[in-house]
């Protein structure tokens, strides 16, 4: 058996998952290179608490490099802009053309030839979608470690002067109609609020959630049932009840226009308009994919075809536009695989989901107002590991493998912090099984109720806090790491 | 909100979501049920 060349585009939590689970199920027989922009693989969930101040960058960031060499994984720091998956007319092993984002060789681009690719390149953080939008507008976010830092910063200055007897006006949530992580912006919320009081000035902040939700606890997935105090229950109830408890105003069904400074202009649902003064705002800004320019072997440009309009790399779903009543869980992707080249995986945010979950919504004026489906965290590292298995399988019997990790079919655990601190914290434990609901072998809430519940308590931040620390050894590839499932 | 039509946590509620026994118990049964899920799931 010749070594096999698997070229991982993306070093988060797909990408990194899937290279590490190659490496170690393949070992000599395979050469696994990653080329990802960031030297630092960051565990986003846990930048929640650096957006508080709770934690600090270094605390999320691991430093790849090191963690590839002991692992035997070559590593490049750079950004894939260029896809040849016929190769070219005088060598036909397919290759990747990225540009080295690394110090002393900036710029520079170079060709990595491939037997198997996993385009894990993760989301493009779109803040131009809304104008004003972002750090380098009138926002913060924390969708990056840096933006984290940038986001305790500010609300750290903000306390200050509630400090001084100011009233403060903040507002978290999504920058746009068509914005996913809804639980990222539900966590934050709500851990604001708990430095708010820790801090003493909870009296003197109104504090505002704004999203693109047609109703709290949808996040992205339709809203789920949950078996809680032996009744059935709509995430809503437990999210409007926490959301009153904590005295959080929610602006419902909204997608921001534009921001100025200290004011969000944005439309709702029903086709309202209205503004929002704010001394700060955190608000996600919407996703797009990372085209690859991609040529076929007579240098053909085919981008349009392995990528959808979002970006996004189109693999085994089912694309046709259907209705909402039509949508069904075997319309979402099991392999992951290119449906035009066999060896091409997308996992993670890199892959076009076929629809949303929730159902969609527009207003009045045609804009659509409805979450992007979630396609972080616990799944995507699943869709990381279970290629890597397929690929794993087809490199050592010359079959593919046939495990499949589709979200019609797998659950997640999504723990929710609103608050840290050992004593202090606490967090809504959620599961659900499956993501995408099925209606046809769940008729009346989706999902299995079995599988399917939620909590709030002091033991959610515990185990949100034991998640921390098992995913960061994990990333780092300590021993053992592969008995920490995903 | 109108809290006439709000879910709200009652003093016994809001004590267990912080007393320490209950919390571990409640500890211990996620994670069992996390790890069924995941069994099911995955």
């Amino acid at each position: 058996m010749s070594v096999v060349d698997i070229v991982v585009l993306g070093a988060g939590v797909s990408g990194h998952t899937a290279a590490m689970y190659a490496k170690r199920y393949l070992g000599k027989d395979a050469n696994i290179t990653v080329i990802s922009p960031e030297e630092k693989y960051n565990w986003i969930p846990s930048n929640i608490w650096v957006g508080v101040g709770q934690m600090q960058a270094a605390d999320v960031l691991i430093p790849l490099a090191p963690v590839y060499q002991k692992n035997h994984v070559t590593f490049y720091q750079g950004r894939a802009i260029e896809l040849y998956p016929e190769g070219r007319l005088n060598n036909s092993k397919p290759f990747v053309v990225y540009e080295s984002t690394g110090t002393g060789s900036l710029g520079e681009k170079k060709e990595i030839h491939y037997d198997f690719l996993i385009n894990a390149t993760g989301p493009k953080l779109n803040f131009a979608a809304t104008p004003g939008l972002g750090p380098d507008g009138f926002s913060v976010s924390v969708c990056t470690a840096s933006h984290a830092t940038e986001a305790a910063h500010q609300l750290e200055l903000v306390i200050q002067e509630m400090k001084q007897g100011k009233n403060k006006t903040l507002v978290v949530g999504t920058g746009h109609g068509t914005c996913t992580c809804e639980g990222a912006a539900f966590e934050y919320v709500f851990n604001v609020d708990t430095e708010l009081r820790r801090q003493g000035v909870r009296d003197k902040a109104e504090l505002i959630y704004m999203t693109n939700e047609a109703e709290l606890g949808d996040f992205g997935v339709d809203g789920i049932q949950l078996d809680v105090g032996g009744f059935i229950t709509p995430s809503k109830i437990m999210a409007d009840s926490l959301f009153f408890e904590k005295n959080i105003k929610p602006i419902l069904g909204a997608h921001p226009e534009r921001l100025e400074k200290n004011k969000v202009f944005y439309t709702d649902l029903s086709g309202k308009k209205g503004e929002v003064d704010f001394d700060f705002a955190m608000l996600l800004p919407p996703f797009k994919g990372h085209r690859l320019k991609s040529f076929n072997l007579q240098s053909e440009d085919i981008t349009d075809k392995l990528f959808s309009p979002a970006d996004f790399m189109r693999v085994d779903a089912d694309y046709t536009a259907k209705e909402y009543a039509d949508w069904k869980p075997e319309d979402w992707p099991r392999h992951y695989q290119s449906p035009y080249y066999k060896n091409v995986f997308a996992v993670g945010i890199a892959f076009a989901p076929p629809h949303q979950i929730s159902r969609p919504r527009k207003n009045p004026e045609g804009v659509l107002i409805t979450p992007a489906p979630p396609r972080t965290g616990m799944p995507s590292a699943i869709m990381g590991r279970v290629v890597a298995e397929n690929i794993a399988q087809q490199v050592k019997t010359g079959t593919l493998g046939i495990k499949t990790a589709s979200m019609g079919d797998m659950g997640a655990a999504c723990i929710a912090s609103i608050g840290t601190g050992f004593t202090r914290g606490a967090a809504v434990s959620i599961t659900m099984c499956p993501i995408v609901p099925d209606y046809q072998k769940y008729p009346d809430t989706g999902r299995d109720t079995k599988l399917t519940f939620g909590e709030v308590g002091r033991s959610g931040h515990w185990i949100k806090k034991m998640l921390h620390y098992l995913f960061i050894y994990k990333a780092k590839g300590s021993p053992f790491w592969w008995v920490i499932p995903e | 909100m109108d809290n006439k039509n709000i879910m709200r946590p009652n003093k016994r509620t809001l004590f267990l979501r912080y007393f320490l026994p209950w919390q571990i118990y409640r500890f211990i049964v996620i994670n069992i049920k996390m790890l069924r899920m995941m069994a099911r799931g995955h």
